[in-house]
């Protein structure tokens, strides 16, 4: 990657990539394997030039690039550094693996108005890495709306009454809330004349000028603006959002969307406020007890779920609450484990997203009711499932585990004890819906004889010693058995070596740049 | 300042005057020639309007003395940045309009090319005559040149338009009498009607009544017609009957110009002490404005047919720049200044897909736009990068303007307009999805999935929209996504300078 | 009482005007007729024309006529003695505009007549709203 692009250049490279991908698909829309060849090509481009950064990064500091200028005193212009770098990695690695999953899923499915589908999705992409990369708030603006914007086609994708309907909630939620983060930005810029992220924060000057109610409301404002946090009250369009198809639902809401909104949220937290000035304005309480409600909540609401894909998406919002709650802690440990959160969770939600995926698209089920026995028919999906639920847990060998681990250590370090209690509390609820999707899956037996919906119309003879292996049914579904079983395996890798891609090394430079060190 | 850079002022008006004249001579003989001269006539009005934008930026206002009486008495024409960058806008746009007037001549009015081109011509020259003199009686004289015009333009639309023109004739009337009878008023104490010689007499009369009258007057008879609400009801109908090529041009710079208008007698031929401090006449317009929005908003959701939804729409958008010009400070009345170059040009896009769907479906309610995203690709794109626009989504132009907006109402705690502009956009998104679902989702209920095939039907229709229509919308489309990207280069040379003194 | 009927009668002219705008006014918004319709529009505009000739004319002055020309040399020019004539001038522009305008309407008129066959308004309005 060295030569045609020098080092200074691979910011908007990175931006780049997705744009040229999304035109290369629509102009062979025509052509099945080529569009989904330039989506494939795309990927892997996107992900070496993002992971070609971060050496870069850790050695030498931050990559500036800066375009042109937008408004007085902010310029459209990307500053990579290491936080930003954990986002984006973890954007572009899992865009390869859920293009490969999307072409076994869109494929035997049947799905139509692909184009758009895969068109829409690179697009969503230059939304995530726009929002990683950029320097100041009015950039990442910009991208934060392309975001929203570019994935209301792929929620509204099965064009029913009901999926329209939740398209709708989905644009009303976040661009409602884009209308606040624009007050946020106005206000930011009114304040302190930039918007610039600085690891010390940049709203501190205002403190004087500006009262104590003033910044606090405005921070609110920017938490408003991140509805794709999914913190409760403003977390329905979530669940709603799952209507969409499978690879949406886990690149976008378990991973590109949803984590923007965290990864905005923290840097507003850290980077707008700074860790001082939040103390200061007791504003990490705040934000600690909504997430610490969150957290609670979603439990509760994921135990009642039938609907598989419902159900994690409660988790997400649960998993996300706590990323937000790390944060809220202001203690460096905490704010490593909510950035290796990210990431790790990311892994470990794309998994369990993934598996369900395939198993409504294999079996044709989507209720956990009726997962009776699919251990054994589906045993690879289910396995990875397994690795996934357990990751959500926190338990060791995988990935969840680190990040919860510096997570209890930093609630420890800033001695709030009622919001280590709640996280505990909220990992043991999280085996507690897991439960029944396992029991059913391992322990329950399939019904004598059931007609499969897949793409296939047959009986098929379940339960007996020699049950129907449908995962390697069809050479089509190893698209999607390949993927899950990447991720599951990487859950378990990031716990063993956490500094794979050096995320670990990233999330260290990115705290000692907020804190001064661990 | 050499007299040739003064003689390029007075072709932008002569050229289109003079065309008018020849035009429907050609078009006796050769119809052909009608379109060609045409737009040869604007783009010399385009050229000479950016070489005196050119002129203004780097050496100052500039004057054009007709027949070469000087004023108090002779009428000049008077550029400075102001409407330097507005002339350029109304140049712009026209000349993207005659290129698009084309299909929609050949096909809807044949036969009357000659009648068509030489109205639109005089349309051009009343606009641009309003924008560049100097002159409060002679503003009047080209505010019914672009007026008659535009009447009878509309009147050429379809079934209903004739009604429609009639009823804007009466009350644009109206406007335009009260107008002149408020320049009266200004004439009876100063005796001048030279809007800088009236800014350097008004002052010591400030305290009289009869300023006071006139001035009322003058805004009543303008705001009639920009369509401010509550002096919008012509404006619907108007805009919605006429033909495409007509709406596509009138409707974004009519209004457009006629806020010109009152940004120059607000600030120039009277001051801001005057219109800002003394009588708060200001402070009244920016409440307008924001009753403008909210209105045009909420009828705009009500609206089954898109061109209607995009009139009102216009309502709401004339709010947001006479909310901006009514608060009043130098950053509003930047983005109020710029939202007009903005506001124009996402119009003209948008009344250009209406256009195109027009051509292809013979209708432009909503339900027209069914799979447009399928059928019409090239109209979609254009459709989309508008509708952004118009919600304000950066990097496209409206969002900039908006910016400044936001920020001068904050500046000032103007709450209301800050509120109605933040609801606006929500409006605006809930306006556009309608269509864009309509456009976008046809396969409907989920149950038909007929597979790839459904995919591909694009492709050959492509061409059917001949050229002369999507060469000027993607040229509008690339404009839109420019004036965001290089807004501070816009800002920085021209707008800044537009905003009067004394802010 | 003195006072107003002083004021009336010293400033006749303004009355005059604002009466006939009045009139005029009243007609385009509330006559049924389009063509009356035209008539009230065409009125507003003669008040105003109105209005402007009279605020030309001075007591005692006569047409602003030098008669001795440019080098007779043996009259001053008192401006005082003569009535203004700018205003009559920029009203034979104004009139030209509003006899422009009258027959813009005119020919809306006959067109209107030829697609709804009525000029009343609610007749059209009728039409418009069943279709």
């Amino acid at each position: 990657m060295t030569g045609m692009f020098g080092i200074e250049y691979r910011p908007l490279s990175a931006v780049l990539l997705p744009i040229i991908v999304a035109f290369l698909i629509l102009l062979s829309n025509k052509r099945p394997n080529l569009r989904e060849s330039w989506t494939l090509l795309g990927s892997v481009l996107l992900f070496l030039t993002v992971s070609s950064m971060s050496p870069i990064v850790l050695a030498e500091g931050p990559i500036q690039w800066t375009w042109f200028n937008l408004l007085p005193n902010i310029d459209f212009a990307f500053n990579v550094d290491a936080f930003g770098l954990v986002f984006a990695t973890t954007s572009s690695s899992l865009w390869i693996l859920v293009s490969l999953y999307s072409i076994g899923y869109m494929r035997s499915l049947k799905e139509h108005a692909q184009t758009r589908y895969y068109f829409c999705f690179a697009l969503a992409l230059l939304g995530a890495i726009g929002i990683a990369l950029s320097s100041n708030l009015v950039t990442m603006f910009v991208f934060y709306e392309i975001l929203t914007l570019s994935t209301y086609p792929l929620v509204a994708h099965e064009e029913s009454p009901e999926a329209i309907s939740a398209g709708h909630k989905y644009l009303a939620y976040l661009l409602g809330g884009g209308v606040f983060f624009l007050i946020g930005i106005l206000m930011t810029y009114l304040l302190v004349g930039t918007t610039d992220f600085n690891a010390h924060g940049i709203l501190s000057p205002a403190l004087g000028p500006a009262s104590k109610l003033t910044l606090q409301v405005v921070f609110f404002c920017f938490l408003l603006g991140f509805a794709k946090a999914a913190w409760m009250p403003v977390h329905s369009w979530l669940p709603s959002a799952m209507i969409a198809p499978t690879p949406v639902s886990a690149l976008l809401h378990a991973v590109a969307v949803v984590k923007a909104g965290v990864f905005g949220v923290i840097r507003i937290v850290c980077y707008i406020y700074g860790i001082d000035l939040m103390q200061e304005l007791g504003l990490g309480l705040a934000l600690a007890s909504i997430a610490a409600f969150t957290i609670v909540v979603a439990n509760l609401y994921a135990i009642g779920q039938d609907n598989l894909k419902r159900m994690l998406a409660y988790s997400t919002i649960n998993q996300l609450s706590f990323i937000l709650i790390a944060v809220a802690l202001l203690s460096p440990m905490a704010v490593a484990g909510a950035m290796l959160h990210i990431t790790f969770h990311g892994f470990m939600k794309i998994t369990l997203f993934l598996c369900a995926g395939a198993i409504t698209a294999i079996s044709g089920k989507k209720a956990i009711s009726e997962f009776k026995g699919l251990g054994r028919a589906m045993p690879i999906t289910m396995t990875a499932f397994l690795i996934g639920a357990f990751g959500m847990f926190g338990a060791p060998p995988l990935a969840g585990f680190i990040s919860k681990w510096h997570v209890v250590l930093g609630a420890v370090q800033s001695g709030q004890l009622v919001f280590l209690t709640i996280i505990l509390i909220g990992s043991i609820l999280d085996v507690v819906y897991f439960c029944p999707v396992i029991i059913n899956t391992f322990f329950g037996k399939m019904p004598e004889t059931e007609t499969l919906k897949g793409d296939l119309e047959e009986k098929v003879e379940v339960y007996s010693e020699k049950v129907e292996r449908l995962e390697t049914k069809r050479p089509i579904y190893y698209f999607m058995i390949i993927p899950l079983a990447i991720t599951a395996v990487f859950s378990i890798i990031f716990c063993i070596l956490p500094n794979t891609f050096s995320i670990y090394d990233l999330v260290q430079m990115a705290v000692k740049d907020i804190f001064g060190g661990m | 300042m050499n007299p040739g850079q003064n003689d390029i002022i007075i072709l932008m008006v002569v050229a289109p005057l003079f065309a008018s004249i020849i035009v429907p001579i050609v078009g006796w003989r050769a119809k052909k020639l009608c379109y060609s001269l045409t737009i040869l006539a604007v783009l010399i009005s385009l050229f000479s309007s950016l070489i005196t934008a050119k002129t203004v930026m780097n050496h100052g206002p500039v004057q054009y003395y007709l027949g070469g009486w000087k004023p108090p008495w002779g009428i000049e024409f008077y550029i400075d940045h102001l409407n330097a960058f507005i002339a350029v806008v109304v140049t712009f746009i026209s000349f993207l309009g005659v290129i698009f007037s084309k299909t929609n001549v050949e096909n809807d009015l044949p036969n009357k090319e000659g009648a068509f081109y030489s109205l639109f011509l005089l349309l051009i020259t009343g606009l641009l005559g309003i924008v560049l003199t100097g002159d409060m009686f002679n503003l009047f004289v080209f505010l019914e040149v672009a007026s008659l015009s535009s009447y009878a333009l509309i009147a050429m639309g379809e079934k209903g338009a004739m009604y429609a023109s009639f009823r804007y004739l009466l009350i644009g009337t109206v406007g335009a009498s009260w107008y002149m009878l408020g320049v009266g008023y200004l004439y009876i104490v100063t005796g001048s009607l030279n809007m800088a010689n009236l800014s350097e007499l008004l002052p010591a009369l400030y305290q009289s009544k009869t300023i006071l009258v006139g001035f009322a007057f003058i805004l009543f008879g303008v705001g009639i017609k920009m369509a401010l609400f509550p002096l919008h009801a012509w404006l619907p109908d108007a805009y919605t009957y006429a033909p495409s090529a007509v709406s596509a041009m009138v409707a974004p710079l009519m209004t457009k110009v006629m806020i010109y208008v009152v940004i120059r007698v607000i600030f120039t031929v009277f001051q801001p002490e005057f219109t800002v401090d003394m009588i708060q006449a200001t402070s009244i317009l920016s409440w307008f404005g924001v009753l403008a929005i909210l209105f045009g908003g909420i009828m705009a959701l009500s609206q089954t047919d898109f061109k209607r939804m995009l009139c009102y729409i216009i309502v709401g958008e004339i709010g947001y720049i006479v909310g901006g010009v009514g608060i009043a400070n130098a950053t509003a009345l930047k983005g109020a200044i710029f939202h007009i170059l903005n506001d124009a040009l996402m119009m003209v896009c948008l009344f250009f897909v209406a256009g195109m769907v027009m051509y292809r479906k013979k209708g432009h309610r909503i339900s027209d736009f069914k799979g447009i995203f399928r059928e019409m690709p090239f109209a979609a794109i254009i459709f989309t990068v508008g509708a952004l626009a118009v919600i304000g989504v950066p990097p496209t132009g409206g969002f900039f303007s908006k910016w400044y907006l936001l920020l001068g109402g904050i500046e000032a705690k103007h709450w209301g307009f800050v509120v109605a502009l933040l609801i606006s956009t929500l409006i605006n998104v809930a306006l556009f999805a309608r269509v864009f679902d309509k456009g976008l989702y046809v396969h409907g209920h989920g149950s038909d999935h007929s597979s790839e095939s459904t995919d591909h039907s694009s492709g050959t229709l492509v061409q059917k929209t001949p050229l002369s229509m999507w060469i000027p919308a993607v040229i509008v489309i690339l404009a839109i996504l420019l004036a965001g990207i290089f807004n501070q280069a816009i800002l920085k040379n021209i707008v800044q300078f537009a905003v009067p003194s004394g802010l | 009482m003195g006072d107003l009927a002083k004021e009336f009668v010293t400033t006749y002219n303004y009355w005059v005007y604002i009466i006939l705008m009045m009139i005029g006014l009243y007609a385009v918004m509330v006559k049924n007729n389009l063509v009356k319709k035209i008539i009230g529009m065409n009125i507003v505009q003669t008040a105003i024309i109105l209005f402007f000739i009279s605020i030309g004319a001075k007591r005692g002055a006569t047409i602003p006529i030098i008669a001795h020309g440019h080098n007779g040399g043996e009259h001053a020019v008192h401006a005082a003695d003569y009535i203004n004539p700018l205003p009559h001038v920029l009203m034979l522009t104004a009139i030209v505009v509003a006899v422009a305008t009258l027959g813009v309407a005119l020919s809306l008129a006959i067109k209107i007549y030829q697609e709804y066959g009525t000029l009343e308004e609610d007749d059209i309005r009728t039409q418009t709203r069943e279709e």
